[in-house]
C-alpha cells in the first residue's frame, strides 16, 4: 500500500475516534417510531453487513470487525480499525404528521488487535443501540380562546463499549464473547407553548440516565466448505436508571431510581458461497421483549421482536465492485395501542471498495425500509438510509486473506 | 429449481442475473403505497401525558385600605383650603437657632410672617398648636386642633389669611414658652375655617429662601430676632369616607389585598396571572397615574417590614379607564415555588409624597362584576406514569 492511502486511514482513524467520543444526543433520527419503548434500533454493524441484510448477519471478513457476533472478531489478524455511520431519511405518511427529515447517525467504531499470535483477537470500540429521537407538537386552545401547543420531545439514545475476545480454533470454528459497558439517557419533554405574548411556556422534563454491564458471546462453525454457520446470544442488560422530572415549577421536582432490563437475543445466521464469487447470506433473529420492564411502557403492548434477513453478493469475473442485495423483514417489539403489530420491510444494495493491498476497505449500501402501514397502524414511515463505513489495518506485512 | 453452482461462468452469470432481477422485482412490489389516515390517538401512543391546563377566576380576600396620612412636605407652596373633597392645612415648624441667647428676653410681641403665593381674597382660618413637633417626613395620621392659637390682638381663634400684611399676631406668652422652653417647641398648624366654601390658597413654603415662612419676634428693650421655619408640609385629610378601596397621594393611602392561592395546585405552572381592579368612575385626581405593585415582606401591616417588599410590576391607568389590568405571572409562580410568600399584594402610587392624586377601586362588597379578581391560566405537570 502507498504511502499516501496508508496517511489516508491513519488519518481516517483518527477522525473516527473523534466522531466517537461525540455525545449521541446530536445524532438525531426522526422516525415517528422512535417515540415508541427504546425508539429505533441502531444498526451497529459495517456497511457491507447492512447491504447483506443487516445485524443477523455473520460475513466472513477479515476487515469485517463491525459485526454483531463476537465471534466474527477472530478473522481480524491485524490492528485494525473500522468505523461505521449512516444517514437516514424518514418520510412520515400519517396525514397529521407528515414531514421529512433527515439525521445522521454515528453507529458503531471498533479497535481491535491481536493479542496472541494468530490465535487471539481482541477490540474495543462504541456501538449504539437504540434511538429514541423524535418530537411532535399537538394544537390546544383555551376555553377564553388562547391558542398553545403541547410539544412532546423525545431525545437522547442507548449505547455501547464493547470489549471483545474472539479465538480461533481453526479452519472450523470461531468463538467469541464480549462484555461491554452499557449506557444512555431517554429524555422525555412536555412543553406548553402559549402563542400569545406575555404569557409563560412550561416545561416537565424527565431525564432517564441508565447504566448497565452486558455480556455476550458467539460463535461461527464451517461444517462443509463453502458454509459458515453463527450463532450469537447477548444477555439480558439489567439496568440501574437514576430518573430526575423537573418541572416549571421546581416544587413538583422528584428524583428516584428504578431499573430496566432489555431481554436477551439470539441470532442465528449461515452463509453458503454457492459459486466463487456469489454467496448467500440469511439469518435471523429473536428477543422477547414481553421481558421487557421498565420506561412505563405498558406490559400488554410488549412482544417478542423478529428479524429476517437474506442476502446475496456477487462478484462478477472477480471485479473489485462486489454487487451486494438484500431484503429483510421484522417485526418490532411493540405493538400500538390497539393491539396492531408493526413490521418493518427493507430492501438494500450495495457495493465495496476493497484497497489494492487488501489492508483497508470503504463499503456502501443503500437502503429502502417501510417501517408500519397507513392502512393497518396509522402510522408510517418511509425510510432511506444510507450506510457508510471505513476499515483499515496496519500489520503492512501481512498479506490480506482472499475471503472477502 | 434453478442450480446455481455450475462450472459453466456463462450460466452462473446468468442464474445470478435472474436472481438479482427477482429481487428487483420484489423491491418494486413491496413498495407499494397505502391511503393515507389521520393520525391515532396519541393519548395511548406514548407512554406519558401532557399537563392539563386550566383557567381560574380568583376573587381576592382581606381587601383594605392602609393609611399613613404622609404630608406633602416637597413641594415649593404649602395649601389651604379644601377642594375635590380633600381639605389642606399648612403645618410648620419653627427652628429655634439661637434662642438660648433670647431665653433671657421678655417677648413683646410675635407674628407668624407668611408669603402669599396665592390668595383670592380673604380667607378664613385658625392658627392651632400642635401637642409634637413636626420634622420634614413625619406621618400625620390625624390633626389635633384642640390647642387653638388665638389672635391677641383682636381676642378670637378666628383669623384671615390674605396676601398682605404678611405677619400674623401670635400670643407672646405663648412664644415666649417656646423660646425658653424647648419641650414647648411643638409644631404649628394653620386650618381652613370655612365649612362652606370650598376653595385654596397657597403660600411659600420653606423651599423659597427669602420667602419661606418666618417668626418674628420683638423683645422688650427694642430687640428683633427671626426665626426660620426649617420644616413644613401640607397635610391633605379627605372629607369624606368610602367603601371602595382608594389608593391616593398627599394624604398617603395604599390598597391591600390577599390572593386565595391555595385554590391552585401546589405544583401548578403558572402561564398567566392578571389582577383586575375596576375603577370607581370619577373617582380619580391628579394627572399622573403610575403605580406600584409589590409583595410586601410581611403580611403584617403593622409592621415595618410591611412596607418594603418585591416589585411585582409599576402599571398606569387613564382616569377614563374602566379597570386596571396587570400582571402577576411571575410573582404567582414564584409564591407556588416557595421563593415568594404569599403575603398579599399592595398597590400604591409611584413617588409617593409628591402631589396629590387619587384613585378608588371597587372592593370585595362591591356587586360581583365589579370585584378585585385574579384570572389564572396555569397547568398541572406533565404525567409520566399514567
Amino acid at each position: 500500500m502507498s504511502a499516501v492511502i496508508a496517511r489516508f486511514l491513519r488519518a481516517t482513524a483518527a477522525a473516527a475516534c473523534l466522531v466517537a467520543l461525540l455525545p449521541a444526543r446530536a445524532l438525531r433520527a426522526e422516525s415517528i417510531f422512535g417515540m415508541n419503548l427504546l425508539g429505533e434500533r441502531v444498526e451497529a454493524v459495517d456497511a457491507r453487513v447492512a447491504a447483506l441484510g443487516g445485524f443477523v448477519q455473520v460475513v466472513d471478513d477479515s476487515l469485517g470487525l463491525l459485526q454483531y457476533n463476537p465471534a466474527m472478531l477472530a478473522f481480524s489478524k491485524r490492528v485494525s480499525f473500522g468505523a461505521a455511520g449512516y444517514v437516514t431519511r424518514d418520510d412520515n405518511q400519517s396525514q397529521d404528521l407528515e414531514r421529512v427529515v433527515v439525521g445522521t447517525k454515528f453507529s458503531a467504531f471498533a479497535f481491535a488487535f491481536p493479542l496472541f499470535k494468530r490465535t487471539l483477537t481482541a477490540s474495543v470500540g462504541y456501538r449504539g443501540r437504540y434511538d429514541p429521537d423524535f418530537d411532535f407538537g399537538i394544537a390546544g386552545e383555551t376555553s377564553t380562546g388562547e391558542d398553545y401547543t403541547d410539544i412532546y420531545e423525545r431525545s437522547g439514545g442507548t449505547w455501547g463499549v464493547p470489549i471483545s475476545i474472539a479465538a480461533d480454533l481453526g479452519r472450523y470454528a470461531k468463538v467469541g464473547g464480549t462484555i461491554s459497558l452499557e449506557r444512555g439517557t431517554i429524555e422525555d419533554r412536555w412543553l406548553v407553548d402559549f402563542q400569545g405574548g406575555n404569557t409563560a411556556d412550561a416545561s416537565s422534563t424527565q431525564i432517564r440516565e441508565v447504566s448497565a454491564t452486558g455480556f455476550g458471546g458467539g460463535l461461527v462453525v464451517r461444517p462443509v466448505a463453502g458454509v459458515s454457520v453463527g450463532v450469537a446470544y447477548e444477555g439480558e442488560i439489567d439496568y440501574d436508571v437514576a430518573v430526575t422530572e423537573s418541572f416549571t415549577n421546581a416544587s413538583a421536582d422528584t428524583s428516584y431510581s428504578e431499573t430496566m432490563l432489555q431481554p436477551a437475543r439470539w441470532t442465528v445466521s449461515a452463509s453458503w458461497r454457492v459459486a466463487r464469487g456469489f454467496t448467500l447470506y440469511g439469518g435471523a433473529s429473536m428477543s422477547d421483549f414481553t421481558k421487557f420492564e421498565g420506561l412505563d411502557f405498558p406490559s400488554d403492548r410488549l412482544t417478542e421482536e423478529r428479524v429476517a434477513s437474506f442476502g446475496l453478493e456477487y462478484r462478477i469475473r472477480g471485479a473489485r465492485l462486489p454487487i451486494r442485495a438484500s431484503a429483510r423483514y421484522e417485526k418490532l417489539p411493540y405493538t400500538l395501542p390497539a393491539g396492531e403489530e408493526i413490521t418493518r420491510v427493507s430492501f438494500a444494495l450495495g457495493s465495496g471498495l476493497l484497497f489494492r493491498t487488501g489492508r483497508g476497505k470503504l463499503d456502501a449500501a443503500l437502503q429502502f425500509g417501510k417501517m408500519g402501514s397507513v392502512g393497518t397502524n396509522t402510522y408510517e414511515d418511509r425510510q432511506v438510509r444510507f450506510y457508510v463505513s471505513i476499515t483499515g489495518s496496519e500489520n503492512w506485512a501481512t498479506k490480506r486473506e482472499g475471503r472477502y | 429449481m434453478i442450480p446455481l453452482q455450475s462450472r459453466i461462468p456463462a450460466l452462473r452469470t446468468r442464474r445470478a442475473g435472474v436472481f438479482v432481477c427477482a429481487l428487483a422485482w420484489f423491491v418494486a412490489a413491496s413498495c407499494s403505497s397505502d391511503p393515507r389516515s389521520m393520525l391515532g390517538s396519541d393519548d395511548d401512543l406514548i407512554s406519558s401525558k401532557p399537563g392539563d391546563i386550566s383557567e381560574d377566576t380568583l376573587d381576592a380576600f382581606g381587601d383594605t385600605v392602609l393609611v399613613y396620612g404622609t404630608p406633602l412636605a416637597s413641594d415649593s407652596v404649602l395649601e389651604l383650603g379644601r377642594v375635590s373633597g380633600y381639605e389642606r392645612t399648612m403645618v410648620m415648624q419653627v427652628a429655634f437657632d439661637g434662642a438660648a441667647g433670647d431665653a433671657a428676653k421678655t417677648v413683646q410681641t410675635a407674628f407668624l410672617r407668611l408669603t402669599a403665593s396665592d390668595v383670592d381674597g380673604v380667607f378664613p382660618a385658625r392658627f392651632y398648636s400642635l401637642t409634637e413637633p413636626y420634622a420634614q417626613g413625619d406621618s400625620i395620621p390625624s390633626l389635633d386642633t384642640l390647642a387653638v392659637i388665638v389672635d391677641p390682638t383682636s381676642g378670637s381663634p378666628n383669623r384671615n389669611m390674605q396676601t398682605v400684611p404678611r405677619d400674623y399676631a401670635l400670643p407672646p406668652a405663648l412664644v415666649q414658652g417656646w423660646i425658653r422652653d424647648q419641650i414647648a417647641r411643638t409644631a404649628i398648624a394653620v386650618v381652613y375655617n370655612d365649612a362652606a366654601t370650598d376653595r385654596i390658597a397657597t403660600f411659600k413654603s420653606f423651599e423659597n429662601p427669602g420667602a419661606s415662612p418666618q417668626l418674628v419676634v420683638n423683645f422688650v428693650g427694642g430687640t428683633t430676632s427671626f426665626y426660620d421655619v426649617e420644616d413644613d408640609a401640607t397635610v391633605f385629610r379627605p372629607t369624606t369616607t368610602t367603601p371602595n378601596l382608594v389608593a391616593s397621594d398627599g394624604f398617603v393611602r395604599r390598597v391591600y389585598f390577599r390572593i386565595p392561592l391555595d385554590q391552585l395546585e401546589d405544583e401548578a405552572a403558572i402561564h398567566n396571572a392578571r389582577v383586575r381592579l375596576h375603577i370607581v368612575p370619577g373617582s380619580v385626581l391628579g394627572g399622573n397615574g403610575n403605580l406600584i405593585v409589590f409583595i410586601p415582606v410581611s403580611p403584617d401591616v403593622t409592621s415595618e417590614e410591611f412596607l418594603s417588599g418585591q416589585l411585582v410590576t409599576a402599571p398606569s391607568f387613564q382616569a377614563s379607564s374602566e379597570f386596571i389590568e396587570f400582571g402577576m405571572t411571575n410573582a404567582i409562580a414564584l409564591i407556588l415555588v416557595g421563593t415568594l410568600e404569599n403575603n398579599g399584594v399592595t398597590v400604591r402610587f409611584d413617588a409617593e409624597n409628591s402631589e396629590l392624586r387619587q384613585v378608588e377601586f371597587y372592593g370585595s362588597s362591591a356587586p360581583d362584576s365589579l370585584r378585585p379578581r385574579i384570572f389564572i391560566t396555569s397547568s398541572t405537570p406533565a404525567d409520566f406514569d399514567p
